[in-house]
């Protein structure tokens, strides 16, 4: 007997739909169209994009897999140091090998991530939907899809061929400078509003308080003051309001992508140092030690003392390694960006003046 | 989505993206966000918007009209109820010709693969109501209603058509052998309790 032809066939990637963690998405590859199939586990949903209807694959490059590396080698980093101090000096055997295997293990994450290659975002344009494809999240998928994918659609379509390609260019260009030409004055008002101009200073005040943060945690190992306990609670509320203050920013203006990921990453790092923190808090409050005041600072000691080694310098090094590495980082990012930015972009010359859009209200 | 004039924007920003992205080889930065964004550009985007077809008046008296139109003249029929229909009413999916109330009624119905939009999995609710208790040892009381529901639900939905995509019915084998397993440790504790009761 024949064997009965498969109607669907699986094309690479698979990721979380928007709408929840614990589901799965994925694209299918059918005689006629494409199928692209976004599952909660218990149900499935699915969305059909016919060949001779596709008319883009817009594949957009994201920050995400920079913001990973990025924290994912703070982490490692801050395994490592403890390591090589015990190469350097002396220190117990056991934890060596402890923070050895952390250091490995997020260096092979690291290693996996970076060798995957950059992350994308995929969007297949018809005439009347632009469909996010979560299943595909790497630029080189994206690319192995779009060639299994593409005689399909050619074949359905006729090629564009390089001719087309230029007819296509001109048009593209004649309808969006034609677009800009027929804006209505409010339209042009409102383009100029909504790309706000944005000199960077949210996110230089932001790495230079994480960089604070990093010597006040230094000080709590050699002065225990209440007043620096205070001005810790409150620096880091106020560091973590002042983050969500920048992040709304990456919304209003057009901010370069390294300042993105360098503030993605600062969030991961307060995130992260808050959540360990608290651990050992916990830990030490069931352990009935009193001793340790600041969250941070406690992390420094609480690594101190599982080295067996209670030096201050090697104990605070960790913490700080991270706190460093992601506010130089960023420092050296809104610099960069603030000197690219240096003077806000000008005004249309033909864009009319808010009295010039009154006068024409009237 | 392309917008009326059929330039693409950038699904960061909104911008209209440089025309030298399309069909390039390589990522080009969109001119507003600085993004790299790669455009693979298909004939339908400069294609013109095809529009549809309007239902031929009636010539002639004796001619056979449209079961929605009663002055357009009917093309062809329905192959699922017969009726008869205008190029407007004909729709055609899976090389089959209906009507739109037989094509709603088999989106209600679920007769029709191509026009499915979503669909239950029962196997794998019948699986995680069985195999969740079970990993969750702690969760053993619960064993006596998951073990009847799983068996319930693989029983009652083994013929229900689970996906359009190509799938096994393993997990229903799956949630019946494990909820037999726990329906079989009550009913053996049951029978064991009763049993030291009644010999005291």
């Amino acid at each position: 007997m024949a064997r009965k032809e498969k109607q669907y066939r699986r094309l690479p990637g698979r990721g979380a739909p928007a709408w929840g963690l614990a589901g799965t998405s994925s694209l299918w590859m059918a005689k006629d169209h494409l199928l692209y199939v976004s599952s909660s586990g218990y149900a499935e949903r699915y969305k059909r994009f016919y060949y001779e209807n596709i008319q883009a694959f817009v594949i957009r490059k994201t920050v995400a897999g920079k913001v990973v590396n990025i924290l994912v080698g703070a982490i490692a980093a801050m395994a490592l140091v403890p390591v090589l101090i015990g190469i350097i000096g002396e220190m117990n055997e056991g934890t060596m090998i402890f923070f050895g295997v952390v250091a490995a293990v997020f260096g092979l994450v690291l290693l996996g991530n970076w060798a995957r290659g950059s992350t994308c975002a995929t969007f297949i344009h018809t005439g009347v939907q632009a469909e996010r494809i979560y299943s595909i999240g790497r630029f080189y998928i994206a690319m192995k899809v779009l060639r299994k994918v593409r005689p399909l659609i050619e074949e359905a379509q006729g090629t564009l061929d390089t001719e087309g390609v230029e007819v296509a260019r001109a048009e593209w260009t004649r309808a969006a400078e034609s677009e800009k030409t027929t804006q209505s004055p409010l339209a042009a008002r409102a383009t100029v509003v909504v790309k706000k101009y944005y000199g960077g200073v949210f996110h230089l005040l932001l790495f230079l308080f994480i960089l604070a943060d990093v010597w006040r945690v230094a000080l709590m190992f050699y002065y225990t003051s209440i007043v620096l306990v205070i001005l810790g609670l409150v620096g880091i509320a106020g560091i973590l309001l002042w983050l969500m203050l920048s992040l709304a920013m990456h919304r209003r203006a057009t901010i370069a992508s390294d300042v993105k990921a360098s503030t993605w990453a600062a969030f991961g790092y307060l995130v992260l140092g808050q959540i360990l923190g608290y651990v050992r808090t916990l830990i030490a409050v069931l352990q009935n030690d009193l001793s340790v005041q600041d969250r941070a600072a406690s992390l420094g000691v609480w690594i101190g003392n599982s080295m067996g080694d209670k030096s201050l310098f090697f104990t605070v090094l960790p913490v700080m390694a991270a706190g460093l590495f992601v506010g130089v980082f960023g420092l050296v990012a809104t610099v960069r960006y603030r000197r690219r930015a240096t003077t806000p972009p000008p005004i249309p010359i033909d864009s009319p003046s808010p009295d010039v859009i009154q006068d024409n209200a009237d | 989505m392309a917008d009326r004039s059929g330039v693409l924007n950038c699904p960061k920003c909104r911008a209209a993206l440089p025309a030298e992205a399309i069909n390039s080889t390589t990522a080009v930065p969109c001119a507003s966000c600085r993004l790299p964004v790669y455009v693979a550009v298909f004939p339908a985007l400069v294609r013109p918007e095809e529009l549809g077809e309007a239902g031929k008046r009636l010539v002639m008296e004796d001619d056979a009209s449209c079961f929605y139109h009663a002055d357009a003249r009917a093309e062809t029929a329905c192959q699922r109820c017969g009726r008869f229909l205008c190029s407007l009413c004909e729709i055609t999916i899976a090389g089959e010709c209906t009507c739109p109330s037989c094509l709603a009624s088999s989106k209600d119905k679920g007769g029709l693969k191509e026009i499915e939009t979503q669909s239950v999995r029962y196997d794998q609710i019948a699986l995680s109501v069985a195999v969740l208790p079970l990993i969750l040892a702690f969760l053993w009381p619960f064993w006596i209603v998951s073990g009847p529901v799983s068996i319930f639900v693989s029983l009652r939905y083994w013929k229900r058509s689970l996906s359009i995509l190509p799938v096994t019915r393993i997990r229903f084998v799956l949630a019946l052998l494990a909820g037999v397993l726990q329906v079989s440790v009550w009913l053996i504790a049951i029978v064991g309790i009763t049993g030291a009761a009644g010999r005291f």
